[in-house]
């Protein structure tokens, strides 16, 4: 018996699996990718990669830049732990306010102006009105979420003294209280109107005008004097108004599955650009496999786009992107930068796919796609150093991506848009450099570039992940456009956490996230009670 | 350590053990990409001789056995069928024959594969897929007679069907 009857062929063992052996030359360019991306990542994480695990927690608050920086160890742990120690100062004066503060006394003094007089020297009233010139300048100047949080710490710290001060006077009428409170609070609500517009922190007019109402309620202020009950029914709609946007445009954090749903349901060759940025970023956080049958059936009916090809051909739907012979050809032969290289991401895609291509046509194609790099503050410039890395390693030759580290951090440190520079509340990446407000496509192509050249001083990691956060958690309005920004906003904000975790439990970075908003309600709630502590009636409380 | 060295002598046999583990064919080209990155950015923990092919064996056999095993957690955590996520290179139809020869690779014992995905895949050296198993030539040749023996009567006791293939939750 020979051994072709008791054994299986080699030959068609080889066939079985031919389909299934990886190119080898597209095996190791991703490979090298791999290995470059990482270094970068772990690079950039070294300035804290060696220091203690609560040092590492504290410096996950700090911007990237300041960590770096040298002899900033001995300041690190203070500042860093700034914002917690904040909110841990307000929350334990708020609780000892509450527990300290007994019914108050009164005397038989009427009117605002007598509590605001009562010591001669006009103290207090300089005290508060100190404090709110301390707000103004924070919010207008310096604002940052800590510095409006040790403002409100050393308001309610001076409200406390004044209370005091108020109780041992007997001065303290619920009529007035409650108008020193409603006029503070009206204050925090007017400042807080801006920096929820500017900064995105738009739960804080409500809270504050929450405030003023319940002031306004238990003085008796509101709906006793003739017209007052429509300042009272204008508040409570204007309140709930706010309320109700703030808690639709909250509530619509999408999940994976959402992602999943976008992903495999897209059938709109026109949105392709989007869908492949949205498959590229959940791949890169570890969601998936999807099925993508849909949207491969509905790109192969389009696939005379060019644009549609280079997004299919890099979410590598389309195996066989239908490079010509005369792309080939011209993208082979010819020398200096390619035009219009968005164009030509299918090509490309499609002949180092194929394995024909020789050292030499691959130097080739390396020479002239870093011929193509935009000029300096070009439009669009992000997303085409991106597209040039990644085709870099595509055509087998990612170490020449290192070239692109200078011009690439350049374009992130210049085209970096917060709140503070420009007035919008969004943080991210502009499409160019003149550019007030951040765009998806740059945003997402900007954390790729970071993740491979580290992140430049001028990021702000922290507000950028924030703002994110808050563009997913918009609920769509606007069709698949909006749902596709969501979409995009939330894998991004993912992909910063798992470049650069801030390696702290989940509920610590909430309540952090919050400290403000926190912070204001403590204050608010603080005012209310004061308010409900100090007696109805001035003169029946006297007597 | 040269990696176009490791790359041309592990990078069929790798794809093979990882897809012998469990994975799907693409993501066990993935998983391999990510077992070489790792094993060359931790290159300097290694503290074996590069130059002993069974020591950079059995050192990427583990490397690769932590990246499927933290990919698997993941995709358990998820619930998902361990679908392709790009669609397959195998398409089907090249010819009956190639078709059942694939179902019967499918259904033969997990050492039994092992060998066969390692050693064809690539063309890869017996010397290699020891290597990174962690046995001796010998063994790997005597289970790629038996995989081939047990092949031919797979074949020859009728048409097979692709089991499908499932991470439970």
């Amino acid at each position: 018996m020979s051994e072709h009857d008791v054994l299986i062929d080699e030959g068609l063992l080889r066939d079985a699996l031919q389909s299934r052996r990886a190119d080898a030359s597209v095996f190791d360019a991703a490979v090298r990718q791999r290995i470059a991306e990482r270094e970068a990542a772990r690079t950039a994480d070294d300035a804290i990669g060696r220091e203690p695990a609560w040092l590492r927690i504290a410096a996950g608050w700090l911007p990237p830049g300041l960590a770096k920086s040298s002899g900033w160890k001995s300041v690190l742990a203070v500042v860093a732990a700034l914002p917690g120690l904040l909110l841990v100062a307000i929350v334990v004066t708020f609780l000892a306010a509450i527990r300290r503060l007994r019914p108050l006394r009164a005397h038989a003094v009427e009117g605002v102006q007598d509590i605001w007089q009562f010591d001669g020297e006009g103290r207090w009233r300089s005290a508060l009105s100190l404090a709110g010139w301390l707000l103004y300048i924070a919010l207008t100047v310096v604002f940052s979420p800590d510095v409006m949080v040790a403002v409100l710490l050393v308001s309610m710290w001076v409200f406390l003294s004044w209370l005091r001060r108020v109780d041992e006077r007997g001065t303290a009428g619920r009529i007035q209280i409650a108008s020193v409170c409603g006029l503070l609070l009206w204050l925090l609500f007017a400042f807080s109107l801006l920096i929820g517009f500017q900064y995105g922190h738009r739960l804080l007019p409500a809270i504050s005008l929450c405030g003023v109402i319940g002031c306004g309620l238990l003085g008796g202020r509101l709906g006793r004097r003739s017209g007052g009950g429509g300042v009272v029914i204008a508040s409570v709609l204007v309140a709930a108004t706010w309320l109700t946007v703030a808690v639709a445009l909250t509530g619509g954090v999408p999940t994976a599955n959402d992602v999943r749903q976008y992903v495999e349901g897209q059938t709109d060759p026109r949105d392709a650009d989007e869908w492949e940025r949205v498959l590229r970023a959940a791949r890169a956080i570890g969601l998936g496999p999807f099925d993508i049958t849909t949207p491969s059936q509905a790109f192969a009916a389009d696939r005379d786009s060019p644009f549609v090809r280079g997004a299919a051909a890099r979410a590598g739907v389309l195996r066989d992107a239908g490079a010509t012979t005369a792309e080939a050809r011209e993208l082979l032969q010819r020398t200096g930068p390619i035009r219009f290289l968005d164009q030509r991401v299918a090509a490309i895609v499609d002949l180092a796919r194929r394995g024909e291509l020789s050292d030499g046509e691959r130097d080739a194609l390396r020479d002239r796609l870093m011929a193509s790099l935009p000029r300096d503050g070009a439009y669009r410039d992000l997303e085409a150093i991106e597209r040039v890395a990644y085709l870099l390693g595509v055509v087998g030759r990612p170490d020449a991506a290192a070239a692109l580290r200078e011009p690439a951090l350049a374009a992130l440190g210049r085209q970096f848009v917060t709140g503070k520079r420009h007035a919008a509340w969004r943080v991210g990446f502009a499409a160019g450099a003149s550019l007030r407000f951040p765009d998806e496509a740059s945003t997402t192509a900007a954390v790729e570039l970071m993740a491979r050249f580290g992140v430049p001083a001028e990021v702000d990691l922290a507000r950028l992940r924030r703002s994110l956060r808050d563009v997913a958690a918009h609920r769509g309005w606007f069709g698949s456009h909006h749902r596709y920004a969501q979409l995009v906003a939330m894998l991004t904000a993912a992909r910063i956490d798992q470049l650069w975790p801030s390696r702290m439990p989940a509920w610590q970075a909430t309540m952090l996230d919050l400290r403000l908003e926190i912070a204001v309600a403590l204050f608010v709630l603080l005012c209310l009670h004061a308010t409900w502590r100090s007696p109805r009636d001035v003169a029946a409380a006297a007597t | 350590m040269d990696l176009d060295d490791l790359l041309r002598r592990f990078r069929g046999p790798l794809i093979g053990l990882i897809h012998s583990f469990g994975a799907p064919w693409g993501d066990a080209e993935e998983l391999a990409q990510d077992t070489f990155a790792e094993a060359y950015l931790a290159r300097e923990r290694f503290r074996g001789d590069f130059a002993a092919v069974d020591q950079v064996g059995a050192w990427l056999r583990g490397i690769a056995f932590n990246v499927f095993s933290h990919w698997a957690r993941r995709s358990r955590r998820r619930n998902e069928v361990l679908a392709e996520s790009l669609p397959d290179r195998a398409a089907p139809g090249v010819s009956d024959a190639v078709d059942a020869v694939r179902a019967a690779i499918d259904r033969l014992p997990g050492p039994l594969r092992a060998v066969i995905t390692m050693h064809y895949l690539h063309e890869s050296k017996v010397r290699d897929v020891a290597a990174l198993l962690g046995v001796s030539e010998k063994t790997v040749e005597s289970r790629l007679y038996q995989a081939r023996r047990r092949l031919r009567e797979l074949l020859a006791s009728g048409p097979l069907v692709t089991p499908e293939r499932r991470i439970e939750p």
